[in-house]
């Protein structure tokens, strides 16, 4: 329990920094197309690349601290009988969490002599991220399908867009 | 059949409760599974769904929204609004909308306008008198305002979806005025709501305090004067100009506010990154689900659909937008425009409708559904700032729902609202 707690946090911390990063590399390259007057090359790629690892790691987070957005009625109107519930909701998650993990594994094996342009390393180093998240996702719905609870309470107030 | 399987697994899903951007990622297996497609396909949409360069507007625009929060932008120009139009009967509804208004003018995200103006003004309302049901209604309505008003990460992801690239830029611009008038419009319901349940008044705190107050504002509500100057003269993209936005208010909350330590920038840091990576994961899970609803061919069926129902633009619109409004009722924005679009907009450009002006329509027709129940992301931010239940806030709402609808009718049926200024600017 306290280890996915530790693990979760990890993951949100490594992309809050992933977002800091990003922050600096698109401003470094406005700054260079117009004080060096020199376009870095390697800039949206590197950032791209970066967004895909944080956005799967943080989502996999989200099953840990339950932020993802859903409709709860269901939940809301058994009460305490909604263990049943959460342990299927939970049980599709994990599934689609190994679906992650062996298909993006596939993927990354199909696209790794795939060249990513500006930066001359694979394809497979942006795609790395599915299948790990993939298996991170299911390990924290695990917790959930043997107890039929939230693993934590809800983060913040409810976030979306 | 399959198209059962793809809407059936859906449906079954969201009900469960299983969170969004899994049922559809569920529903676009099942349905891969049903056709004897190898399931790979859906993690290849998956992958490309969420490599896409424009999308990295998304975690800028949170970002920047949620920093310009913390530093205090919002509480700035809440003091310039209620200096200009604090004195009127509910002056404090009007002085809500019009601080969202430019709060949408700064930050291209509706939750983090609900949240940070909701967080100032609804605590200020109650104080003032006004019951809280008000104040969380005006507040979650008029963020729908920054929807329209530029920037916009939602109109990012529409150019996105359109598959024809169309224009950042005019799109930007086209929603200019219809914010501009649904925002007057909201203003004055707030004024007739407020007059028929004797709401409090403010007094006007005389010129020198207004002076005051937006000199104070002045360095935030530049964000926007950079923003819409460095896209329209060309001298960074969209995706930059949000990173821009980034860098200007970390600048601003540190330097001129002092407001923004190092500590508040890592907390915003990983507040946003948890909403980014919530609303990306969906985005990447609705374009495996685009991808199946393509391969059923369900947008050229829909789109002979309504043909057979009508062959009138204006009855094609009001069809769409029915549609559209029921979907939004139980969906989030972002998902919506990336499936629907696809859908939607080959049938209003084949009923004449320039696809700048459609982009209009859906952000305020989607936007109306992120404040209604079961699903709405806007209104339940409302309700936790204001610590209302839901089901209370939507008694009393309705005189804002009436106004929305008749604001996106209007945008709907006079395009020149949209169309105008992008013309006018040179675009299209």
């Amino acid at each position: 329990m306290t280890m996915a707690n530790r693990i979760s946090r990890w993951l949100v911390g490594f992309g809050s920094a992933g977002l800091l990063a990003m922050t600096a590399i698109i401003a470094w390259q406005v700054f260079g197309r117009f004080i060096l007057s020199s376009s870095p090359s390697w800039t949206e790629q590197a950032s791209l690349i970066l967004m895909i690892w944080y956005v799967m790691f943080a989502a996999a987070a989200g099953v840990h601290e339950g932020f993802h957005i859903r409709i709860a009625l269901l939940e809301e109107r058994l009460g305490d009988n909604a263990a049943p519930v959460l342990r299927i909701v939970a049980v599709v998650v994990a599934v689609l969490g190994i679906v992650l993990l062996v298909y993006g594994a596939q993927l990354c094996w199909l696209v790794r002599n795939n060249v990513v342009p500006s930066l001359g390393i694979s394809r497979a180093v942006a795609y790395i991220p599915l299948p790990v998240s993939g298996l991170l996702m299911t390990l924290f719905a695990l917790p959930q399908i043997a107890s039929g609870r939230h693993p934590v309470e809800q983060h913040d107030e409810a976030e979306a867009v | 059949m399959e198209l059962l399987v793809l809407f059936g697994v859906l449906f079954l899903l969201l009900v469960l409760g299983v969170p969004v951007g899994y049922s559809l990622f569920g529903a676009a297996l099942a349905c891969f599974l049903a056709m004897g497609i190898p399931p790979i396909v859906a993690v290849q949409r998956i992958a490309s769904g969420i490599s896409v360069f424009t999308l990295m507007a998304i975690p800028f625009f949170i970002f920047a929204g949620d920093l310009m929060y913390r530093a205090g932008i919002a509480e700035r120009l809440v003091r310039v609004a209620d200096a200009a139009v604090g004195r009127v009967r509910g002056g404090l509804g009007i002085v809500d909308v019009g601080a969202s208004m430019m709060f949408g003018a700064v930050s291209g995200s509706a939750i983090a306008s609900a949240s940070a103006i909701g967080s100032t003004m609804v605590p200020l309302m109650k104080d003032k008198g006004y019951p809280g049901d008000y104040a969380v209604n005006v507040t979650v309505t008029a963020a729908i305002v920054g929807l329209l008003i530029p920037p916009s990460h939602n109109m990012i992801i529409y150019s996105a979806a359109s598959g024809i690239g169309v224009s950042i830029g005019d799109l930007f611009l086209a929603g200019v005025i219809p914010g501009l008038l649904t925002g007057f419009m909201l203003m004055f319901m707030a004024w007739i709501v407020a007059r028929r349940r004797a709401l409090p008044m403010g007094r006007f705190p005389g010129w020198r305090e207004f002076v005051r107050a937006a000199a104070y504002a002045v360095p935030g509500l530049m964000t926007a004067v950079i923003i819409m100057g460095g896209i329209l003269s060309g001298f960074f993209t969209p995706t930059e100009s949000s990173a821009v936005a980034v860098v200007y208010t970390l600048l601003v909350g540190t330097l001129v506010y002092r407001s923004l330590g190092w500590r508040g920038t890592w907390e915003a840091a990983g507040k946003s990154v948890r909403t980014a990576s919530m609303v990306l994961f969906i985005i990447a899970a609705a374009t495996a689900f685009g991808f199946a609803l393509a391969l059923l061919e369900v947008p050229a069926a829909l789109g002979a659909l309504i043909g057979l129902m009508t062959d009138n633009p204006l009855l094609t619109l009001l069809i769409i937008n029915l549609m559209l409004l029921a979907l939004g009722t139980f969906m989030d924005m972002a998902p919506l425009i990336v499936i629907t679009t696809p859908i939607f907009l080959p049938v209003a450009m084949g009923a004449g409708v320039d696809p700048v002006h459609f982009g209009i329509i859906m952000m305020l027709n989607l936007g109306i559904g992120l404040v209604t129940p079961p699903v709405g992301s806007v209104l339940f931010v409302g309700s936790a700032v204001g610590k209302i239940p839901v089901t209370t806030l939507v008694k009393t709402i309705w005189p804002f729902y009436l106004t929305l609808i008749a604001a996106l009718m209007l945008i709907t049926y006079i395009p020149e609202l949209s169309l105008w200024l992008p013309a006018a600017m040179g675009g299209q």
